[in-house]
Formats: structure tokens, sequence, C-alpha cells
């Protein structure tokens, strides 16, 4: 019984920092309609500062003062965040501020490096708080009698706050109509500077007071937002009390799941967060969101390259390495093998108009599904290569099947949550999946160990790919499922099945990327859980939208940019920061990415 | 002639306000019936409740004899029932032609094809000869006037063939010249198909003109049912409806 009570305290103690985050992104997005993948930087940031200020004035009272000081420097970055970025971007589509925000994270992972270092740092334990208290015979530390106490209280004085005051009427007045608050005559501008302000400060603090609980690193940033992603999906997002609620509500699954699945406690909260989304598509506390989606134009996300240019690229791509060295022929395997996890997220992206911000689980699961089969079976290389697709579609079809039950940013932060599943899966089943030191020795069959022959092989693939993907977008399937995309009532009172067009969609770009991740680990030779986190998600998002979203070469387009770019920043120590950059101005700048630029695009006419 | 549709009881509440509230009526094979109505009286939620969109909280809707209640919209359309939007939402990012072969391709259950479907052409020609969009074939659905976009609304809402059409307002942000051409064709489709039409309407030349039978609602209850004659007359309609229809017609 005590035991069990403990565990629940220790549950209600984690929930208390996820809350913070939580609320701070939910405000956020309540009233700017951007999901901010920078917040868990804010949270590292908001750690970071307060080591930096218990350094500076020792344990007592630097501890104490250290809580304001992070909220208050996290509130001033994410402050200069939305004036200098966020601001040009609040009309841009939902995929382009998330990876703005993503590029803004890149570069705030530098710049902590840069200042901070590489070393953990371990916080003390906080002043006056440091003792054990015994409840029903356990032990429990003060600390985290404190932290549960500052959940309610931050609960209770953000109500206050939005009850009582101006701004708190200004702030719920633009969360449930943002086109009315604007009509009254509200300074959009400063509002939404003050609200990022606050939400930031809010994730400084929760940052800070995880300091004497664990350890600061320069990967919490990442590490928290797939847990905060669930948390404000299962609440509601823009809902601060639905976020309370699931914040505890996970946490305590958390606390419990780890006696019953110690290895893969994600799953438990998956598992709650699938059922929540299945019975309330909005959230515990959420409501279906007001304003309408961005209208698509003529022949969004369904132009394509003609014919022609298709079999001329093919056959540049045939004769290349007859003039290409080896380096540049190892690099051109790359572009095609990237290529074709991008094309397989413009298909889901553009005809199908769901974002995916974890479409590296299918990639990930096809290239572990390869290298598992050669290195527990010892199976040759055609059938790894035949069993990638088979595991990433038989993936796909189970989470898409939760995944299309939602819509926009909601089934985008669904499908990040299901990629950290499978994340968390390879990283702690040590045993099957070799754990973070993944799965090495997995070459090629001899006939292939040769550069040029592997070339033809991935061209081949990558073929194949094209074939599919451009026949998927121009078939009955793809126009059915545009259909979807444009007005999905009326698609659904013409007889289509909405959710079922989607989830086949959703199944087949997890194929395809699924047979690029099986070309790759036989040309890396190895598969580590890199493979399947958010970055690799994030870089297939980059490649569409260098190339831009409308057609399907854009994909290849922004595959062999991010490839080349990549390349050459890497010589740099900032090469992410590098990378940030031209991410942000791109995202700024060039909207359409690259493919909209240029006049290879035609409208197909209609035989 | 027989009952087509048969709607026995049908009730709907949002938040403890009964938007419609036991409305029972029956369309009969091959007429046009119209639902008439003032504003708030419950129409478009009626729609909504016969083609499932929504839920009825009671009642029952048969269609030919089949109990057709809780049925999804795709179901119902699959049954012979057609439906067009008061506000029409179409498929931005096509042409004309294309949305059309996408509502046959649905009509023939083709959606999850890979292969091309069969030749259209002259289906598509058809339908889009039928509400006079022949002309703007090739254009974007984006640059169609919002007439036009009603047009291809009920172009797509008959390529499945349907036995019976729901109009949520067919004429709604027409000018008068149009709106009497769109129901004459309307009505010609109707006597050459033998097809039953449900239809709301604000504009009473095209109802008093082009319907059969009207029926009229008001909070959320029929309060009236008759030929256009009886409708016309009807000193309680005149009151809860015509009074305030020539305020809008000014409005317009």
């Amino acid at each position: 019984m005590g035991f069990y009570f403990a565990q629940a305290l220790t549950g209600l103690a984690s929930a208390s920092s996820l809350f913070l985050v939580a609320a701070g992104l939910s405000l956020i997005f309540g009233v700017t309609r951007v999901v901010n993948f920078a917040h868990g930087s804010l949270y590292m940031i908001g750690a970071y500062v307060a080591m930096d200020v218990i350094g500076l004035f020792g344990k007592v009272p630097g501890f104490w003062l250290a809580l304001p000081i992070a909220a208050l420097v996290s509130a001033a970055v994410g402050g200069l965040i939305e004036v200098t970025v966020l601001r040009r971007i609040y009309r841009a589509p939902e995929m382009f501020q998330l990876v703005a925000t993503f590029a803004i994270v890149l570069i705030a992972q530098d710049v902590a490096e840069w200042i901070w270092g590489v070393a953990d740092r371990f916080g003390p334990r906080a002043p006056g708080l440091s003792g054990i208290v015994f409840i029903f015979g356990e032990r429990i530390p003060e600390y985290d009698l404190f932290l549960i106490a500052m959940g309610p209280i931050t609960l209770f004085l953000l109500w206050l706050l939005f009850a009582r005051t101006r701004f708190g009427v200004l702030v719920r007045a633009a969360t449930q109509d943002r086109e009315m608050a604007a009509a009254l005559g509200v300074d959009q501008a400063k509002l939404f500077t003050a609200v990022f302000c606050l939400g930031a400060g809010l994730a400084g603090l929760g940052g800070a007071m995880q300091v004497p609980r664990d350890a600061v690193t320069l990967t919490m940033d990442l590490e928290i937002i797939a847990e905060v992603f669930v948390i404000t999906v299962v609440g509601g997002m823009g809902s601060i009390p639905g976020a309370y609620l699931a914040a505890i509500l996970i946490s305590e699954l958390n606390a419990f799941g780890i006696l019953i699945l110690p290895e893969i406690t994600l799953i438990v909260a998956f598992a709650a967060m699938a059922v929540v989304l299945v019975i309330r598509p909005y959230g515990l506390l959420g409501r279906p969101p007001s304003a309408p989606e961005v209208p698509p134009g003529p022949g969004i996300g369904t132009l394509r390259l003609p014919a022609r240019v298709w079999f001329g690229l093919l056959v540049v791509m045939m004769v290349l390495p007859f003039f290409a060295d080896d380096f540049m022929t190892v690099l051109i395997i790359d572009i095609m093998i990237l290529g074709m996890f991008a094309m397989s997220l413009q298909f889901l992206m553009g005809p199908g108009g769901m974002v995916s911000f974890g479409h590296a689980a299918y990639f990930g699961v096809g290239a572990y599904g390869a290298a598992l089969l050669v290195h527990h079976l010892d199976a040759g290389m055609g059938w790894a290569l035949a069993l990638a697709p088979v595991a990433a579609a038989a993936a796909a079809l189970f989470f898409g099947w939760f995944c299309v039950r939602l819509s926009g940013v909601y089934l985008a932060m669904l499908t990040l949550a299901a990629a950290q599943i499978v994340w968390a899966a390879a990283t702690q089943m040590q045993e099957f999946s070799g754990g973070d030191d993944g799965i090495t020795g997995v070459w090629p069959a001899k006939f292939f160990n040769d550069g040029t022959t592997f070339y033809y092989l991935a061209l081949s693939f990558a073929v194949i790919a094209v074939i599919v993907l451009r026949q998927a977008t121009r078939s009955p399937f793809g126009r059915a499922l545009t259909a979807a995309r444009d007005a999905p009532l009326r698609a659904e009172a013409l007889g289509i099945n909405v959710q079922n067009q989607q989830w086949m969609a959703f199944t087949l770009a997890g194929t395809v990327a699924g047979l690029a991740g099986g070309l790759y680990v036989f040309k890396k030779g190895s598969v580590f859980p890199d493979v399947l986190a958010i970055p690799q998600s994030v870089d297939a998002l980059i490649m569409v939208l260098l190339g831009g979203v409308d057609v399907l070469a854009g994909a290849l387009i922004g595959a062999t940019t991010f490839v080349v770019l990549e390349d050459v920043f890497n010589q740099f120590e900032a090469w992410r920061s590098m990378l940030g950059g031209v991410i942000l101005l791109i995202a700024m700048l060039a909207p359409g990415g690259m493919a909209g630029l240029g006049t290879l695009v035609r409208r197909r006419k209609t035989a | 002639m027989s009952a087509l549709l048969q709607v026995n009881d049908l009730a709907k509440s949002f938040g403890g306000v009964a938007a419609v509230d036991g409305v029972s009526f029956q369309v009969k094979a091959g007429e046009r019936l119209a639902l008439i109505g003032p504003n708030g009286a419950g129409k478009t939620t009626c729609f909504n409740l016969l083609n499932g969109q929504l839920r009825a909280d009671r009642g029952s809707v048969v269609l030919d004899g089949q109990d057709i209640t809780g049925r999804k919209p795709r179901q119902i359309v699959r049954l012979g029932i057609g439906r067009t939007f008061q506000i029409a939402r179409s498929f931005l990012s096509m042409t004309v032609t294309e949305a059309v072969e996408t509502a046959l391709d649905a009509a023939t259950r083709h959606t999850l094809s890979f292969r091309r479907a069969p030749d259209a052409s002259v289906r598509i020609a058809e339908l889009l000869q039928q509400v006079g969009l022949q002309d703007q074939a090739d254009r974007s659905v984006t640059e169609l006037p919002s007439g036009d976009v009603k047009r291809l609304d009920l172009a797509m809402a008959l390529s499945s063939s349907p036995r019976l059409l729901f109009m949520d307002e067919p004429t709604a942000g027409m000018a008068a010249a149009d709106r009497a051409l769109l129901m004459d064709q309307v009505s010609g489709i109707v006597e050459r198909s033998g097809l039953a039409v449900l239809f709301t309407e604000h504009d009473m030349e095209a109802v008093f003109g082009h319907a059969d039978r009207v029926i009229v609602m008001a909070r959320g209850q029929l309060i009236a049912e008759g030929s256009v004659d009886e409708i016309r007359r009807n000193p309680e309609v005149r009151r809860v409806y015509l009074g305030r229809t020539e305020g809008s017609e000014t409005d317009a």
C-alpha cells in the first residue's frame, strides 16, 4: 500500500514540470496556432540558467533566485524568437511553422553547447527541501512535495490571470476566436509577443524546477518535447486545465507503467493517448479548432512533372556513374535514398493533406526490419530488402489507424508520439535491437558491394518509388484522397470513406519510406536508433519544404539540396545552426519551396 | 404515388435547444418537395439528419421500406440519395472535369483503384450539360463564380444517379436570372429521370414556380403542408414566414 502511494506521489511530482512546459506550449498554440517545437529548447535554457545562477550565488540563496531568473531569461529568449521569426510566419501553413521552430531548436542546441559545453551537469538538492519525509513508511523526498504543490499553485495563478485581468480576457478571446479578437481592436502583435513570453517563461521555470531531480543535458530539449506533445494533445490544445489533467494522467501512467513494462513505458502513455483520442478526438478538455484551414489552390499537392522530364532525368541518372567519382556516387546514392523517403512524405502531405512529424518511424522500421532479419536469422540481402517495406507497412497500418481519426496538428503530434514509441522500443530493447549500440555489420551481398552496382540497385528502387507514388497521385485513389483533403464532408457525402482513404495513403507512404530504410541500412552497413528519432523525421519535412510540397519531384530537389548542404556544412563546427539558418530563410522568403520558383511544372491537362 | 422517403418524428437538440423537434413527412417518388421556413427553423439540421451527417436523438428515416436511420453519409449516398450543400465547399485543387470524375469514381466505388478508371468523358459531358457547365469543363474550381460552384455541386450529387436528391438552398448567392435558369434545369432533370427532389429555398419564386408540394418548418417543427396554393393562402405560414421573407428579399 505504502509503496503504491509513494509511486503515485512520484508521478505527481513529475507531472508538475511537464504541466508547466505543456501549459506554455498549449497557451502559445491557443493564441498563435503555432506548434512550438522550440519549447523544449526554452525548457533546456531554463535549466542551464538555473545551474548558472546556483553557481554564481551558491546553493542559498542561489536556488531560490534561480527559479524566477530562469523563467525571466527563457521568457526573454521566447520574446526574441517571436519577434524575429514567428511573427513573419503566422500565416504560413503548419508545416512551415513547425520546421521553422525546429530550425530554432538546431540553433539553440549549438548556442547552448557553445555557452555551457557538452558535459552533463548535476544540480544540488534544493536548500531547505533536501530532506526525506516518511509517509506510510515510505521515504518521500521533501522536494517532491514542493513539486506536487507547484502544479496546482501554477494552475491557480494562471486561472487568476485569465479570469481576473484584462490581459487574460484578451488571451481567452484570441484563443476562442482570432478574427473576432482582431475585429475588436486587440493589438495582435503585442498580444502574441506577450503570450509567447509567458509560455516561454513557464517552460523556463519548468526547466529550473527539474534541476534538483535530473541531470541538465543538451538532449533534454527533444526528450521533453515528445512527452509534452502527448500531454497537450491528450489534454486538448489550448486548454490549460486540460494540460494539468493530462500531465497527471500521463505521469501516473508512467509511474505505474514502469512497474509493469519497465522497458517501454512510452507504450503505456501511447495507449492512453490512443484511447483518449478515439473517444475525444480533440483531447480531454479541448474543442474542435474554429479557424478554417488554409484553402487549397489549383493543383496544390498534386502537380506532376511530365513523364518526359522524368525519362530525361532517368537517362542522366543511368549514365552518371560513368562520369562521377566514388565520392559523388556515394553522395548520389544518399540523395536517392533520402529522396524516396522525402517523396513518400510529400505524397502524405500533398495529395493526402496529412502532415507527419514522425515519418522516420516507417523509414526506421524498414531499416531495422532488414537489419534484424540479417542479424538474427542471417538472412540474405534479398529477403531483408523484401521485408523492409512489409514491416514498415505493418507499422503504418497500425499507427495510421489511430492517426487518421484526427486531422491537422493533432494528427501531426500523434504521428510524432508514434515515432517516439518505436524509437523508445529500439533504444530500450537492448537484447533484440542492440539498444543505443544499434546493429552493425549489415553488408550488402557480394555482387552489390561495389559502389556502382549498389548505385543501380538504389536507382531501380527510386524508379519504382517514383512510379508508384506518381501513379497513386493521378489514379482514382489519389484523386479521392485529394477530394477528402479539400472538402471532407463533401467527399463523404459522395460516398468516399475519408478515413479509410487516408489510412491507405498513410500506409502507402509508410511502405515507400520503409523501402528507402531497407536500402539505407545496406548502404551504411549499420543502423542506430537515430533513424527513428525526431531529427530524422524533421529532415524529411525540411526536404519537402526545401523542394516545395506541391509536386512529387520537389521532394527530390529538396533531398538533393539537403544532402549537398549537409555535406558542405558538416565541415564546420556550427553546421546545425547553419542548416537552421537556411531553413529559416526558406520558410520566411520562399514558402513555395524551390520547385515553386522554377517553371518546370505545368498543370496537367485532363485527357 | 407511394412514399419514397418516410420521415417519422425526427428530433435533434444542441445543448438543450431543439433544432429539429419531432418532424414527420413523406417524399413521394418523382416529386419536387420544397422545405421552407425562416432562418434558424431547422432546415439544414434536418438535411444533415437525413443524409447521416448528424445522428438523430429520436425518430426514423425510411427509404423505400428500408430503415436508414443512423447510417453514415457515404452509406446513404450508396442507397440512392444525393445531396448538395448550402455552402458548397468543393474540391478547390481540381478542375471542373476532375471534380466530377472524382464524384463518378466514388459512385462506382473506384476510390481504392490505382488504375485509371474506364473513360467517363461521355458521362462527364452529360452531367456538365445537365447543369449548364459544359463550357467551364477545363476551368479550375477556384476560378468559378459562386453560382457555378453550386452547379458543380449539383453535377457531383447527380453523378451517383440518385433516386432522391436533397438540395440545401440550391440558388443561394445567385443572381435572379441565374436562379430561374438553375431551377429550370433541375425541373428538366426531374422530368427526364423521375428523380425526386427535396429542397430548401429562400427564394419564393423558385419555390412557388418549381415545387409540386411544400412543407413549412418553424422553430424545429412542421407547421404546414400542402400544395403551393394552399401554402400561399395559409395564414399561419404568412404570419411566421412570408412576412419575414419580404424583409430578407430586400436585403438580397
